[in-house]
């Protein structure tokens, strides 16, 4: 065994030991392969509500760009610049051109059936390379997202603790089942949390490399045009910077320069950053002022959507202020919390003692530059716990509506990983040099659970919860949300397809007609089935969530039975039925 | 973390929790009930026990599997007053009842004997109520019911069909009334679900009913939950041969209210007089009146079995 920075590495082979001497090289190996892995297991996972609606918002964005390929005019027009961009304004455009552009390039045709000759957008036409469903391919951008999550968390963990830090850091974050199931959806929640991490690891680095600073302004831009949590991010990476300035100079016993006050890192986020988002979003370009107005007001204003939670209801203030910490532990395996407690504990106390330790300025210290501010990378512990704690902190405010589960706050979880890391090198660095043989062990051991979770729940892993709240079972004793979003429906649907007497049609519930629309267009939809209102319909979708009882009495009532016909469950749990008359 | 003794113990702790939670996800990381076990619980119940499925989220499997689970009783029971016997399915490794089923079962009172039985993953317990008070006519077992609804301008008798009744013409409806289970506070609850169309008195007339010791009745407003919204509250009158014998006014943020009068064992003319003073709900920020919440109203007689 040898050691990295006194913690330990296991080499059992040559080959081993060259592969781990080139940590890129294993990162882009795990990018490529969590990013394989979920453009083919996703492929059981239903189109969920919004899926649907960023398909549709896809093949419009993307037909504006192609179209200006041949005619460079028609991006100058705001008439059909606003066309395109008007579906689905109330997110920034960037993911959703991007799975656009991935279907131009890899999606094969719809099914003639789906296609509409009125809706130019529809394409009939297949991509340039055409070997993916159209919804793997638009999924595609955000699970090369999920990989180059996975990659930049493994090399900040290996450049600490080598490759076992490396894969505690990327196995506490990519193995959680709420995260891989979000990884693989065309949605923004995994997209946006690990844009924000790479923000915040080139905000870190920028504070002492102006190459780092000169990066952040479109790192910045890229997550901000991805989804809204990145203005928070920006926000939280400007107080911290004042926060280390002000921390630099009580120990140095300084002021601050003027050059370090508005630095290149600050001009970074404030200005460039904001303005790449604003290029990488056409919709805002008509006009700037008026249409991000009303990108804040949706978003301040956003309804209360119904979620189960520990047996209530809730759809009003006061929500519990509980939610988002509870759903974390309900989730996320104790193991994993355990460490970044442990880690977020240990960053910030190397912060107080660092700033305790008063220092005196030496005159060979570096001079502060604008483009690279403070003399060294302080607060990092402090950092990690303003990522890890703040989306947690906003969820738990009794005004901010709670749904979707634990996607609104999944931004928090790389920086759990990062501080999973911390403490996993601390602790193995002091252990005795002839215990760290169980290093690997251990690894093994505290990722067993979520990828364990991860695996048995796969494809509904929205439903999944922790083991020791009892997994999809205990989570529906405790009154926890069952799901939402209508994506388990694929096996109700492939059912359908395989059997004789099939209904014509049928109410689709919460299943959404442009998720629908989809399945339709990758052949996935039973052809004689069209959809229908419940007073018409020969059989009813149902997907269970509290809220949604009176849907099933109405469905009792139009298609008079009580006895749904097939269910998708997991763990006896139901997650969704279905009803024929 | 500066100590090696420390961090030591650090690691054993999170090894000892990894393998704690190991552990727990081979227990709760798959299906404890398959087919047979249901087909097992199908064989030994009997037609006369009525069926209580819990927790909650397993009665879609239990209406798939077994006909006892579907009846009207089963899903949407008002309480468990009124039954002698009755038989709780639940998951074999479940030791308590659910929040909402033990609310229930502590309102019934103790059960005399309860035996229980596994099938697999799951449980049957049968629970005998030996001293209880039994059901001896309710609104929703007669087929003679009369309706009759009143405004202040009109009066309409109201036509039945099949398992409803329409008061008012075509075009003027007032009030339409339906035998089904309705949502109540996230449960349903079978029950006379009334549709005021207008403000008017529903007044519900149940000939020669079998009195006991008891009327019990529940009284709800359907899918308040559902929507943030405020709505009229709800007027009861129960007459018993033309006496008032109570009057009482039901929130919409009730749930399922209940409502009890004592009675001496006889037959009696019984009309129970519901008033939705205004049919307009108050949702966040505006008025509507197209979004009506029905009423939803069950009563019941309860006296010793004769």
């Amino acid at each position: 065994m040898t050691e990295v920075d006194s913690v330990p590495v296991i080499a059992a082979s040559s080959w081993w030991r060259r592969l781990c001497t080139r940590p890129r090289v294993i990162a882009a190996l795990l990018a490529g392969l969590t990013c394989a892995w979920l453009v083919v297991g996703h492929r059981s996972v239903g189109y969920a509500r919004d899926e649907g609606i960023y398909f549709e918002a896809s093949r419009h964005y993307a037909a504006w760009l192609v179209d200006g390929l041949s005619e460079p005019s028609r991006w100058t027009s705001s008439k059909r610049r606003d066309r395109a961009f008007r579906i689905n304004r109330e997110h920034p455009a960037l993911l959703k051109l991007a799975g656009g552009i991935s279907a131009r390039l890899l999606a094969q045709p719809p099914t003639a059936a789906a296609v509409d000759d009125d809706d130019p957008e529809s394409s009939s036409r297949g991509g340039w390379w055409p070997v993916l469903p159209e919804g793997s391919a638009m999924r595609l951008p955000a699970s090369m997202l999920a990989g180059l999550g996975t990659a930049l968390l493994f090399l900040a963990g290996t450049a600490r603790a080598g490759v076992l830090g490396g894969l505690v850091a990327a196995g506490c974050f990519i193995t959680l089942p709420r995260v891989w199931f979000h990884a693989g959806l065309h949605c923004f929640d995994v997209p946006v949390a690990v844009m924000i991490l790479a923000l915040v690891l080139v905000y870190r680095r920028s504070l002492v490399d102006p190459t780092a600073a000169k990066w952040l302004g479109p790192v910045a831009g890229v997550a901000l045009a991805t989804k809204h949590n990145a203005l928070f991010a920006v926000a939280l990476c400007v107080a911290h910077y004042y926060l280390a300035l002000a921390w630099t100079h009580w120990r140095q016993g300084q002021r601050a320069h003027a050059k370090q006050l508005v630095s290149l890192p600050i001009v970074s986020l404030v200005v460039v950053g904001p303005l790449v988002a604003f290029a990488l979003w056409p919709w805002l370009w008509s006009a700037p002022v008026e249409r991000v107005g009303e990108y804040l007001a949706f978003h301040r204003e956003h309804a209360y959507y119904n979620i189960a939670y520990l047996g209530q209801n809730h759809n009003r203030p006061p929500l519990p202020v509980s939610y988002p910490f509870v759903m974390t532990w309900a989730t996320v395996p104790t193991a994993v919390l355990l460490l970044a407690a442990a880690g977020l504990f240990v960053g910030l106390v190397d912060d107080w003692r660092s700033g305790s330790i008063a220092r005196v300025p030496s005159p060979s210290d570096p001079a502060p530059r604008w483009s690279s501010p403070l003399p060294s990378q302080p607060l990092s512990g402090t950092l990690v716990l303003l990522f890890a704690m703040f989306p947690l902190c906003v969820i738990a405010w009794p005004t901010v509506p709670i749904f979707g589960g634990t996607k609104h706050f999944l931004t928090a979880y790389p920086f759990f990983a990062l501080a999973a890391l911390t403490a996993w090198q601390r602790a193995w660095r002091l252990v005795p040099s002839s215990r760290r043989r169980f290093a690997a062990p251990l690894l093994v051991l505290v990722l067993v659970p979520s990828t364990w979770a991860t695996v048995h729940g796969h494809p509904h892993n929205l439903s999944q919860y922790a083991p020791l709240i009892g997994g999809a079972r205990g989570a529906a004793d405790a009154g926890h949300c069952r799901g939402f979003w209508g994506t388990a429906a694929l096996p109700l649907l492939d059912e359908i397809h395989s059997t004789r007497g099939r209904p014509d049609a049928m109410y689709l519930h919460d299943l959404h007609a442009l998720a629908a629309k989809q399945y339709r267009r990758e052949g996935r939809w039973p052809p004689q089935l069209d959809p229908s209102s419940l007073g018409r319909a020969d059989a009813a979708l149902l997907f269970i969530e509290d809220h949604m009882l009176r849907d099933e009495l109405e469905i009792w009532q139009q298609l008079g039975t009580r006895r749904p016909s097939h269910m998708v469950c997991l763990d006896d749990v139901p997650l969704s039925l279905r009803y024929d008359r | 973390m500066r100590s090696p003794r420390l961090a030591t113990w650090f690691l054993l702790a999170l090894a000892g929790m990894a393998i704690v939670e190991t552990v727990a996800a081979g227990v709760v990381y798959r299906s404890r009930i398959d087919a047979d076990d249901w087909h097992a619980i199908e064989a030994a119940l009997d037609d006369e026990t009525p069926v209580f499925v819990d927790p909650p989220w397993l009665e879609p499997v239990a209406r798939h599997y077994l006909a006892a689970a579907r009846t009207d009783v089963s899903v949407g029971a008002p309480d468990l007053h009124g039954q002698r016997r009755l038989a709780l399915l639940t998951p074999a490794d479940h030791a308590r009842a659910s929040h909402h089923m033990q609310a229930d079962l502590d309102e019934r009172g103790p059960a005399t004997t309860s035996e229980r039985q596994t099938f697999g993953g799951l449980a049957l317990t049968t629970l005998a109520f030996d001293d209880a008070l039994v059901e001896l006519d309710a609104l929703r077992l007669r087929d003679d019911l009369e309706l009759t609804a009143v405004t202040s301008t009109r009066r309409e008798t109201c036509r039945r069909r099949g398992s409803s009744w329409t008061c008012g013409s075509k075009d003027r409806e007032l009030v339409t009334a339906t035998r089904r289970p309705l949502e109540i506070d996230f449960r349903a609850r079978h029950c006379l679900a009334i549709d005021f169309h207008r403000a008017a008195t529903l007044s519900v007339h149940v000939p020669d009913m079998q009195l006991g010791e008891r009327l019990r009745g529940h009284v709800g407003v359907a899918d308040f939950n559902a929507r943030l919204r405020s709505d009229a509250p709800v007027a009861l009158r129960v007459e018993i041969d033309e006496t008032l014998t109570l009057q009482r006014t039901f929130a919409d943020d009730e749930g399922w209210a209940a409502f009890e009068i004592e009675t001496t064992p006889s037959r009696a003319d019984v009309t129970v007089h519901l008033t939705r003073p205004d049919v307009a709900a108050w949702q966040r920020g505006r008025m509507t009146s197209s979004d009506r919440a029905q009423v939803c109203v069950e009563l019941r007689s309860l006296g010793a079995a004769r």
